[in-house]
């Protein structure tokens, strides 16, 4: 440390502000630590820098120094002394208090009648509330420590208190009087110290007109009252005659008028003359003041009573301990009086505590009128009671620790959703649900085992937001800080996670089965849907990401898709937890091992090149697309020669169309050409436009387009037209259309309930419909969800009671959230989603669907 | 050793930082004490009368109840920071006068009418 401060010291040559404020830190430092003579010394030359600078800031830093100087040296001190005294007497009053301050600490016996003398000076003409507390602080301290004399000190605290006025702090006055109760060890300085007070009050008094304030006429008063006898001069009526003018003078508050009147009785031992009392008790013996009445009647009591007087107040006895009878014992014979009349006694201590606090802690249960017990058909609001209301009719029930749940006569619990129960929110115990209907399960019995009483029902409530603010909270559970960014991104995998297990599952059961299959592609078709059927979805997206490099491959050779999927393997490696040594000839090896993830159709070459030819003319959907849901092959235009057909495919990610161009004629067919307009509600993934060169004669190519919705509607017609140059004949063009429904790219959007929650608290757009179902069963509700899943390709998350919640998007990624109620043969449907032209197109299709049942 | 530190962190503070025109009004108030809305008031026209009570000469910390205030004056603009005693008041004031150069810095040329304004 010495170190360091040495080198600051030595580097601070600047002349900047900064480096003086480093310096002085210095400087504080060093004097503060475990002194080191040289770093002293350098201190000592900074400090005297400092204070003969001509600017103002360091002079004060200076002498802020010196302040810390002197607790070791004093010397320096003596340096600068006339220094010192020219900021005494500077125009800055900030330098000169701090020069004062400075001096107060070096205040010894000798110079501190000069020293007080200029602190005195300064408080005169402060008018700062605080710098004269201060002040007056400071400067008592000094009196009382290096008091040259007793007149001296007199004096001063005379000035003190004068100057001071109310502003000083109340331990002054009462030091003060201690000082001069306490004395001294010898007898005859005490006398003296008092006669002198005595003396210097009593002239005080004298004054005609002076007005001293009032802790100054406090301590007058005490020692006047107490001391008074030491000036024998003096008659005590004259003492008296003095105080009872002060009294008189209705400056003095009630405090200082108590104290005058202390002072006149005690001056009363001393004298017989008793013609001022009767004056004294007209005046003060109906006084508002307690004290003041205490006094008087105190004065009265001693008068009559001299030997009370006289041992009740000694002379010059005011620092006797007074002692004083705890138990009261004086009192015994007036309490036994009391008892012996028949006065209840005391209670002891303790029992008078124990009540005190019983009566604290208990509160109080009973009611204050009458309870009725009301109908529940009296109150028309049943969910939302005045708290008036329910205290009428809740019973007296302090002692339950349930919310309420199981009075029947208490709340009103019809048709209320039970969500709280012994152990808190009820829904927070069920668990994410990975399938839907696992879920369902999971839960009903949940909350069946759960709710001790009543099933639950909703309460048809007129007002719609109230049952959809309770809906939404009893049905949303658990809400956390899921992303929706995460949550829409994550989708696909979640629901592949999903697939994947129960894909596992079902494999293990079958894959014995597929393994056995070598080659027959055949079959394959066969058994996948046996798959399919135990899973809701019908896409399959491993099987989807096969396909898609199956194409590949099979474009180019036509190979048996079974040999190929080794390469396809080696294609999309890095996205398999890839069983190598499956079996590779056969498909079944692709699809034994489920862990596939989904891969973009990015992947998937352009299917411009994508033709292939195929080995018949009827076109038959290639066999890694029957696995998907497709439609039938329908013709979207024919000519004599050539025959465009289209068939659907519904992908996870995105609608496909395989057409396939077939030529019947005998000639070849060139350049040609299929193209699609897209409007904006489509989008192609891959290109719009296909072209072949060459066509053989009775031969088919086929390539498919790959499309998503962009713009949500019922309907949209996708018109493209076909160009063909048979050898023969002239270019011919032919117009095709194809309409495709919104059907076609919603697909299943897999959520659990939370997910949902989350999702449709975020999303906006809004309708609603009220739909009849023709049954009034309690199973319509999920047979009409689950037609809607069939129809619509929707996902059921869950299905609770007379609720369903259902969701689905929209490709690419546009989710809709269905809420489905089932009350008295109507459904009521509430649609939400990101896009506002989504709901509306659904709901339609929801409604044509429900028509149908 | 730590707990003495401790003790004198807590001593060693900056009150309030101001920063007020030649008028009184305040362009800047900042408290680092909770103080009621009327005390503020009557501080800052206690604070901006004692600045303009002093003259060029006399040294830029004043004493003021029981705390100091350090100002300084950049033409019309008062800054005025309170500390109390541990604090050393020439650092506070070159602290004052980074502040001044940081603003300086950030609008080019600061004036009152940036500081109000911005």
């Amino acid at each position: 440390m010495y170190d360091v401060l040495d080198e600051s010291l030595r580097r601070a040559d600047l002349n900047h502000n900064i480096t003086y404020a480093i310096l002085f830190e210095c400087i504080q430092t060093i004097y503060t630590i475990h002194p080191k003579s040289e770093l002293l010394e350098k201190a000592a030359k900074c400090t005297g820098k400092f204070i003969l600078s001509p600017k103002n800031n360091l002079k004060y830093l200076g002498l802020k120094a010196l302040t810390y100087v002197i607790r070791q040296d004093l010397n320096l001190v003596l340096q600068h002394q006339l220094t010192i005294i020219e900021c005494l007497d500077h125009s800055d009053p900030i330098i000169k208090r701090e020069t004062l301050e400075l001096l107060y600490r070096i205040t010894n016996a000798q110079n501190v009648a000069v020293i007080v003398q200029k602190l005195l000076d300064y408080l005169r003409q402060s008018k700062d509330e605080y710098i004269t507390i201060n002040l007056v602080g400071k400067i008592a301290q000094l009196a009382e420590q290096y008091a040259p004399s007793n007149e001296w000190f007199i004096q001063t605290m005379n000035t003190v208190f004068a100057v001071g006025g109310d502003m000083i702090q109340p331990e002054i006055p009462n030091n003060f009087l201690r000082l001069l109760a306490e004395g001294f060890d010898d007898e005859v300085e005490d006398k003296q110290l008092r006669l002198y007070a005595v003396n210097s009050y009593l002239a005080l008094l004298e004054k005609p007109k002076a007005q001293y304030p009032l802790k100054f006429l406090q301590v007058m008063s005490w020692v006047l009252g107490e001391y008074s006898y030491l000036k024998t001069e003096t008659k005590p009526e004259d003492v008296i005659q003095k105080l009872h003018c002060l009294l008189g003078k209705c400056a003095a508050n009630l405090e200082t008028k108590a104290w005058i009147l202390s002072a006149i009785t005690k001056l009363y031992r001393l004298t017989l003359n008793v013609k001022a009392i009767p004056e004294i008790m007209q005046h003060f013996g109906n006084s508002m003041d307690p004290c003041l009445r205490q006094s008087c009647f105190e004065l009265k009591q001693f008068i009559e009573n001299r030997e009370m007087m006289t041992s009740v107040l000694p002379l010059n006895a005011s620092c006797d301990d007074i002692v004083v009878d705890a138990s009261l014992s004086f009192l015994d014979g007036f309490v036994a009086d009391a008892l012996g009349r028949g006065v209840a006694p005391y209670k002891p201590h303790h029992q008078r505590q124990e009540e005190k606090l019983a009566q604290e802690k208990v509160l109080n249960f009973e009611p204050y009128g009458l309870s009725f017990p009301t109908s529940p058909h009296t109150s028309s609001v049943t969910g939302r009671q005045s708290p008036a209301d329910l205290s009428l009719h809740s019973e007296i029930s302090y002692n339950s620790t349930e919310s309420g749940l199981k009075d029947s006569e208490g709340l009103k619990l019809e048709g209320v959703k039970k969500v709280w129960g012994m152990k808190g929110y009820l829904r927070s115990k069920e668990s994410k649900e990975e399938t839907s209907s696992k879920a369902i399960a999971v839960s009903e019995g949940e909350m069946a085992a759960q709710c001790p009483s009543t099933a639950e029902s909703v309460v048809s409530i007129s007002a719609e937001e109230q049952e959809r603010q309770r809906l939404a909270s009893s049905l949303f559970v658990g809400l956390g800080s899921n992303n929706l960014v995460n949550l829409m991104g994550k989708t696909p995998s979640t629901a592949h996670t999903f697939r994947r297990k129960s894909k596992n599952i079902e494999k293990q059961n079958s894959s014995n089965k597929m393994t056995s299959a070598q080659k027959a592609t055949a079959s394959h078709p066969g058994e996948i849907p046996d798959l399919m059927d135990n899973v809701p979805e019908s896409c399959i997206s491993f099987q989807e990401s096969k396909a898609v490099p199956l194409v590949n491959a099979a474009t180019c050779s036509g190979v048996e898709p079974g040999q190929v999927s080794d390469q396809a393997w080696a294609l999309n490696n890095n996205l398999i937890e890839a069983k190598p040594t499956a079996s590779k000839e056969s498909f079944s090896g692709l699809f034994a091992d489920g862990n596939f993830d989904i891969i973009q159709p990015v992947n998937c070459n352009s299917s411009s090149v994508a033709h292939e030819p195929v080995s018949s003319l009827t076109p038959n959907l290639p066999v890694e697309f029957s696995e998907f849901l497709h439609s039938g092959f329908e013709q979207v235009c024919a000519t004599e020669n050539v025959t465009l057909s289209s068939c659907k495919v519904w992908k996870e990610d995105c609608l496909l169309i395989i057409l396939f161009f077939t030529n019947h004629s005998n000639i070849e067919v060139t350049n040609v050409t299929i193209e699609f307009t897209l409007t904006e509600e489509l989008k192609a993934v891959e290109s719009s436009t296909f072209h072949f060169a060459t066509i053989e004669c009775h031969a088919s190519v086929r390539c498919q387009l790959c499309l998503q919705m962009v713009k949500p509607c019922s309907q949209v017609a996708l018109s493209g037209h076909v160009s063909y140059h048979p050898k023969t004949h002239q270019c011919t063009e032919e117009k095709c259309t194809l309409t495709l429904f919104l059907t076609d790219f919603i697909r299943p959007l897999k959520l659990s309930t939370e997910e949902f929650g989350n999702l449709w608290l975020s999303l906006s757009n809004d309708v609603k419909q009220n739909l009849n179902v023709s049954s009034k069963s309690s199973e319509a509700l999920t047979s009409a969800l689950n037609t809607l899943q069939k129809e619509l390709q929707l996902h059921i998350v869950a299905i609770i009671g007379t609720e369903g919640i259902v969701s689905c998007q929209l490709l690419p990624s546009t989710a809709c959230l269905l809420h489905c109620r089932f009350h008295a043969g109507t459904l009521s449907l509430w649609l939400r989603s990101g896009c506002g032209v989504l709901p509306d197109c659904l709901l339609y299709e929801c409604q044509k669907v429900i028509r149908k049942m | 050793m730590d707990k003495i530190c401790l003790s004198e962190e807590i001593y060693k503070m900056i009150k309030f930082f101001l920063l007020m025109n030649k008028q009184g009004q305040i362009r800047l108030c900042r408290y680092y004490e909770p103080m009621e809305i009327q005390k503020r008031t009557l501080l800052e026209s206690d604070v901006i009368k004692k600045c303009l009570s002093r003259t060029k000469d006399q040294c830029s910390f004043v004493e003021y109840k029981d705390f100091k205030l350090v100002y300084r004056q950049y033409a019309a603009l008062f800054v005025v920071i309170g500390i109390d005693d541990a604090e050393n008041e020439l650092a506070v004031y070159e602290l004052i006068h980074n502040f001044i150069e940081v603003l300086d810095k950030y609008f080019s040329r600061v004036c009152e009418l940036d500081v109000s304004f911005c």
